[in-house]
């Protein structure tokens, strides 16, 4: 996968390197302290397990520990007399059988987010807490007993060794895959799914490879817990323990690898002090509490979060001088006014890039849209204006599949979509939101890569970026501005080679300049690119600059359509917008500008729109 | 918070945790030089002097605790120290508790052994430590002397338990059942310990054909996993069945839960349960449900099959014992007596080894203890014994114990003088 | 059989209580707190501290530890709105799952060993139905859960303080701009969760046995019964209660006695699944 050397090396060798140290350290340890250190290394992987599913992929899932338990099962079965496999081999077989286990566990998170999820994996953990105390599943009773492999080392360096290397697998195998398109699109799910899906990452995919890999880690990892412990004791997987090692990874941020190893190193050496200090390791639990409880009211506060930004400070004056070099906003060429914007020599008899037709969405009694049919012919731009709570991006969500029930026919380039789901239509079709729906943890060419069609190579990918602008691609996103996060989302939509676009209110909140610039690199994409655009705007300068073509929505019905002049003409359409017979022109500019000027919110309080802060106001009624 | 707004805030937790970080270390390092436990102390063995270094690793909190055996062993250990020690060496005694769980018995384990360098375990009584470190102790030529509450704990070389433990317990129990208090119908409520079960079912098997006429009259109720869930339902189900006797196998606090439980339901029968449910102050919590009939005209009374004997009984050692707890303010139960015992049991071996072996050594002290010559400490029907067998029963009776008049009295009938102890040779456990 | 059921009124009294705590905190606070039956079982600890250490009776040692409860209940609603305040539910969820493991760790050194003698004031003397004694105790606490609910529920549509409530359940920051004491009366509603709590483990807690964390789980079985009702309807969440307690009882002396903690799991999941069939998006546009 191109990119993912550049992506995953930094990390790799880092963690290579901690590690490397770690080992060598083993040697110099004495075999109580290589036991303890041993110990740290399984927790530590249980880290990753958790870190995988909670702080890459955003799902509160309680269970990823306690499914350890397969694996703990597995090698203590695999060890008893009729078997013997030995240990690396038993512990690889244990992972394996755990992940359609795991793949079984995730299948709530389909259907469950947030809290709903915390629930019923808490529920899950108590099962496999009561299935392990059953003893009845093959392996799970504590008279199987596992002897540590020592590999002609002295004191504990054997299963030190195999920890710790174990570890150093297994880390890697993450932090590869989260430079993978996998880990994109973990990433993505996490922040917000109808996004990821609308640049074709299938959700319910990328949710059950997390839940997968997850389960292989925290099987793994069990298995080594067996062949420290000797047996697969059930109050290994007890729900307090689950929980504690889940409250540690939010402590410490176990979603990298460096907060998976700190879990781990930190859970095992204080358990041995308190130990050493004759104290109950209940302080060290009502710690961990605390240390959770902090770090959920200051996410900063994250171990690894600390790590990462020393590490980001020490180089941040070299990427300081990156981030000057923002190239300049492009003016509006008067070469390219409305006539002139590249009509392809199309054949008049081939299939239009995106053809609606007879489209009505009902909410309850609420008819948003009415009957609206619309065609967006290839090397085209469509404008689609309307009031605020005409029907736009109802029209929008119904067209990409973000809508469960609608009437009429959907065609991109002449084939109907109406039975794909959202993630499949994306290969066609792409859209971007009113809201900053970019992935802020990745950089520029991350998310266009995720976002990207199989096949793209790294060119094209450099010359979208460099279409929209973006000059600064090692960048997180939630470093980059407003105007160049709204292009990057347009570019995602163009690395997936569309054939038709969909972009909905752009210019909201620019200055004058950047909506000019806007205009112009709006105005290349259907020649540049081979695609249809359609874009939503209230903007009417940005309107009569780009758009060949106006429809115009009103209750959820088109008002009017034809070319953008004649429908700006028009009476009604005034009407619709203001009441008033006011000759159309003169007062749509004055809305425009004023419109641009408060940048207002279309669609109301009611939109999503809104301050983080009063989102999280509405809870509890779903 | 950005990097470049609050930067001395970054560089003072960066500082603070890079701090915190080396405290931790070089505790660590400090610590792994060291010794340390509960009593503290300094390393090194050795030298005719040196003090005998042991530990206890007991379940001591969590879902199963055996909180008492700690003050028991430190009890008698205290005893020993003053009188001189052993053969000139003072006892050093560091125990911890793991809470049953796997991991913490492991670490412990690992800890006393390979840190602390003790030469013995005296008076493990932990759900954990026997399958956990049974491979680690053999390995490193650990006695452990202790209280076995698991079925592992009575299959191992180095392990010698010093109560008759579940097997010869529940036999003794059923034996004392049907020849003395002859219930029409027993319900034996039993917990859903899977390691146990196929065993316990053999053990009834041939019971039952050693005493025809039994089988009729049993009716097994498997109710929970562990000690903790609400006995009610289970309650209940016995008095739906009319039973007339209830057999346990639990700790006293769950005992009397159930007995209690009993009393709200209306469930008229006799209690028997197995020594883990012997404590002193059982007989006061339950009030006047402890006498006959508390619970109807079935009710003969709440019985126990104390694995040692009774802490008010008139041996003479075990008067020792009475008396020390009662000055050192141990309460006396099965748990504290199993550290007593235990510990009294190391002690005198290593006695009587002193002469022939190194036993300020894990070595000298495990061929002292295999090598006793076995006694009759009065607190168990038969001799305590550690011996080079590869495994070690325990002792072979219990002692029958009701109460009576707000206070524990041996029962009558019993087979053995004060003592019942089983008829005949168990089975060995057919492997299934 | 029916013994059995009606066994099951003893935890079932426990869950219905819990189950209406829980819903109530859902719906004004927008959390699931996790850590509920812990509180309550800390609090109950402190009245066993206080015959052992004071030499309370049972009346006075009781009142004290209800009055731990709310205390209990005013720290944590403290910590709540001092730092998540505006937070998602599910990370003040997940604070009360933080909260859960603290309160354990507390819980497991005061809750560890010999026999206890817990305040007996709740059960006692039995009534005697179909054959089967059930205490007046746990008789009393179920229809004082279903009581509860209909109570709170009445409360939240008819008065001034309800109505306040409810506007600040659903918008929390206006509600404080319109001068509703929002801090006030979420420490307010965290404290009265505390008491009942606290009550609802003591009832159950003379015939239980005596380590911390199965008390700390009984809030497992209050979510399920709280998910039968939606997480709305607190009634049905109270009779939900007192129905998930005697499943528990008739499976656990049954043949698959040693997996019935694994009942509630079935309820949550089973709900769960057809409440949320239709859901397939995460969140509105």
């Amino acid at each position: 996968m191109f990119g993912l050397k550049r992506a995953s090396a930094t990390p790799l060798t880092a963690m290579v390197t901690v590690v490397v140290v770690v080992i060598a350290a083993g040697f110099a340890l004495s075999s109580y302290w290589q036991y303890v250190g041993a110990v740290g290394a399984i927790y530590a992987i249980f880290g990753l397990s958790i870190g995988l599913v909670y702080g890459q992929s955003g799902m509160l899932s309680l269970c990823q520990p306690a499914i350890g338990a397969i694996g703990a099962w597995t090698v203590a079965y695999l060890s008893g007399e009729k078997f013997w496999v030995s240990l690396p081999w038993s512990l690889v077989i244990g992972a394996v059988i755990a992940i359609p286990i795991g793949v079984a566990a995730g299948m709530p998170a389909l259907r469950l987010r947030r809290v709903n999820l915390a629930i019923v994996t808490l529920g899950f953990v108590i099962v496999i807490y009561t299935v392990a105390q059953a003893g009845q599943v093959a392996g799970s009773q504590e008279s199987a007993y596992v002897k540590a492999p020592t590999w002609n080392l002295a004191g504990y360096m054997g299963l030190y060794l195999l920890c710790w290397l174990s570890f150093t697998l297994l880390a890697g195998i993450t932090i590869v895959l989260r430079g993978s398109r996998w880990g994109l699109a973990w990433l993505a799910i996490a922040r917000s799914e109808r996004a990821a899906a609308a640049m074709g990452v299938s959700v319910a995919r990328a949710k059950l490879t997390a839940f997968a890999v997850a389960a292989f880690l925290a099987a793994w990892a069990g298995g080594l817990l067996v062949a420290s412990f000797g047996s697969a004791d059930p109050s290994n997987f007890d729900p307090v323990t689950v929980l504690t090692l889940f409250a540690l990874a939010v402590m410490m941020g176990a979603g990298y690898w460096e907060g998976a190893l700190a879990l781990g190193l930190f859970n095992a050496i204080s358990s041995a002090l308190l130990q050493q200090w004759g104290l109950t390791p209940d302080l060290g639990t009502a710690l961990f509490a605390i240390g959770a409880i902090t770090v959920l009211g200051k996410p900063d506060a994250a171990f690894s979060v600390m790590i990462r930004r020393q590490v980001a400070r020490l180089s941040s004056r070299r990427r300081r001088a990156v981030a000057d070099e923002a190239p300049a906003l492009r003016t509006f060429s008067p070469v390219l006014t409305e006539a002139a914007v590249g009509r392809p020599a199309g054949d008049p008899g081939s299939a239009p890039a995106l053809a609606i037709s007879g489209l009505t969405v009902n909410f309850g009694a609420v008819r948003a849209l009415d009957d609206v049919s619309l065609t967006v012919p290839y090397g085209e731009v469509v404008g689609l204006v309307g009031p605020n709570g005409a029907g736009k991006s109802t029209l929008v969500d119904a067209t990409t599949g973000f809508l469960a029930a609608y009437s009429g026919i959907v065609r991109v380039d002449g084939a109907e979509i109406d039975a794909l789901p959202a993630h499949r239509r994306a290969r066609v079709v792409r859209r971007t939101f009113q809201q900053d729906r970019t992935i802020g943890e990745l950089t520029a060419e991350g998310y266009l890569r995720l976002a990207a069609a199989s096949g793209t190579t790294a060119s094209q990918i450099q010359e979208i970026l460099e279409f929209v602008g973006c000059g600064n691609t090692a960048t997180p996103l939630h470093s980059l501005d407003v105007r160049l996060r709204r292009l990057l989302m347009i570019g995602a939509c163009l690395t997936g080679r569309p054939k038709a676009v969909l972009v909905d209110e752009p210019a909201a909140g620019l200055s004058a300049e950047e909506s000019i610039d806007l205009a112009a690199r709006l105005t290349e994409i259907p020649g540049r690119f081979g695609c249809g655009l359609l874009v939503i705007e209230h903007d009417m300068e940005l309107v009569r600059l780009v758009c060949t073509s106006l429809v115009v929505l009103d209750f959820g019905k088109v008002i009017a359509s034809g070319p953008t002049a004649d429908v700006l003409a028009r009476a009604d359409v005034a009407a619709a917008y203001l009441g008033d017979d006011v000759a159309a022109e003169t007062v749509l500019e004055e809305t425009a500008v004023e419109e641009a000027a408060v940048g207002e919110t279309p669609g109301g309080i009611a939109s999503a729109d809104v301050p983080a802060s009063q989102a999280g106001e509405s809870h509890g009624r779903r | 918070m950005s990097l470049f707004t609050r930067p001395r805030r970054t560089i003072m937790r960066s500082l603070a945790v890079t701090g915190a970080a080396a405290v931790v270390l070089a505790a660590a390092a400090c610590a792994s030089s060291s010794s340390s436990g509960a009593s503290g102390g300094s390393s090194s063995s050795g030298g005719s002097n040196a003090p005998i270094k042991v530990a206890q690793i007991s379940t001591l909190s969590g879902g199963y605790p055996f909180g008492d055996v700690v003050p028991g062993t430190q009890a008698y250990f205290k005893l020993i120290n003053s009188e001189g020690g052993v053969d000139g060496h003072q006892i050093q005694f560091l125990y911890g508790d793991d809470k049953g769980t796997a991991s913490q018995a492991g670490e412990l384990a690992r800890l006393y052994v390979l840190q602390d360098h003790v030469v013995g375990m005296v008076g493990n009584t932990s759900l954990a430590d026997c399958n956990t470190n049974a491979n680690f102790y053999s390995a490193n030529s650990i006695a452990v002397v202790g209280g076995a509450p698991e079925p592992a704990c009575f299959t191992q070389a180095n392990w010698d338990p010093v109560n008759a433990g579940p097997y010869y317990g529940k036999v003794v129990q059923w034996q004392y059942t049907f020849d003395v208090l002859k219930p029409t119908h027993v319900c034996e409520i039993e917990q859903n310990d899977p390691t146990s079960i196929p065993y316990y079912n053999q053990l009834r098997s041939w019971f039952e054909s050693q005493n025809p006429g039994v089988a009729a009259k049993f009716t097994e109720i498997t109710y929970t996993n562990d000690a903790t869930q609400n006995p009610t339902p289970a309650v209940a189900h016995a008095k739906a069945l009319g039973c007339d006797l209830v057999e346990l196998s639990t700790v006293a606090p769950n005992m009397v839960a159930f007995i209690k439980a009993a009393k709200s339901v209306g469930l008229d029968a006799t209690f028997i349960t197995l020594g883990s449910a012997y404590d002193t102050s059982v007989p006061g919590t339950l009030g006047s449900l402890g006498d006959p009939g508390a619970l109807g005209p079935n009710d003969k009374g709440v019985f126990v099959g104390a694995e040692l004997a009774a802490v008010n009984s008139a041996n003479p050692q075990v008067q020792l014992m009475a008396k020390t707890f009662k000055a050192d303010g141990v309460q006396a139960d099965f748990w504290s007596e199993i550290g007593w015992v235990s510990a009294a049991t190391f002690v005198d071996a290593l006695k009587e080894g002193a002469s022939h072996y190194d036993i300020t050594t894990a070595k000298g002290v495990l061929q002292a203890l295999q090598n006793m010559t076995p006694y009759n400490s009065g607190f168990a029907a038969t001799n305590l014994d550690f011996g080079s067998g590869s495994s070690h029963p325990g002792n072979r009776g219990s002692q029958m114990l009701m109460i009576k008049n707000g206070t524990w009295v041996v029962a009558p009938g019993q087979n053995d003088g004060s003592f019942e102890t089983v008829d005949g040779t168990l089975p060995a456990a057919s492997s299934s | 059989m029916v013994a059995e059921i009606l066994a099951g009124l003893v935890p079932g009294g426990v869950y219905a209580a819990l189950a209406v705590c829980i819903v109530l905190m859902y719906q004004m606070l927008g959390v699931v707190n996790l850590a509920l039956s812990a509180m309550g079982a800390l609090a109950a600890c402190m009245s066993l501290l206080s015959v052992r250490w004071l030499g309370l009776s049972p009346g006075p040692s009781t009142v004290l530890a209800v009055l731990c409860g709310a205390l209990i209940g005013v720290i944590l609603g403290l910590l709540m709105v001092r730092y998540f305040l505006e937070a998602s539910v599910e990370l003040r969820t997940t604070v009360t799952i933080a909260m859960l493991v603290g309160l354990i760790a507390v819980g497991d050194r005061i809750l560890n060993g010999a026999t206890y003698n817990f305040p007996n004031l709740f059960s006692g003397p039995s009534v005697e139905i179909f054959g089967t004694g059930v205490p007046i105790g746990s008789l009393i606490e179920v229809v004082v859960a279903i009581l509860l609910a209909v109570g709170v529920q009445v409360f939240l549509r008819t008065t001034h303080l309800g109505a306040q409530l409810r506007a600040m359940s659903e918008r929390p920051i206006t509600a404080g701009l319109l001068g509703i004491r929002v801090r006030t009366l979420t420490v307010a509603v965290w404290a009265f969760a505390g008491v009942i709590a606290t009550i609802a483990v003591m009832v159950v807690l003379p015939t239980s046995t005596t380590s911390f964390p199965p008390l700390a789980y009984l809030v497992v079985y209050a979510l399920g019964a709280a998910l039968l009702g939606l997480m709305r309807n607190m009634v049905v969440a109270a009779v939900g209660g007192v129905l998930i307690g005697m499943l528990e009882s008739i499976v656990q002396p049954s043949g698959i006695g040693r997996y019935t903690d694994a009942v509630p799991f079935v309820v949550i999941v089973f709900v769960m699944v057809w409440w949320r069939r239709r859901d397939v998006w995460s969140e509105a546009r």
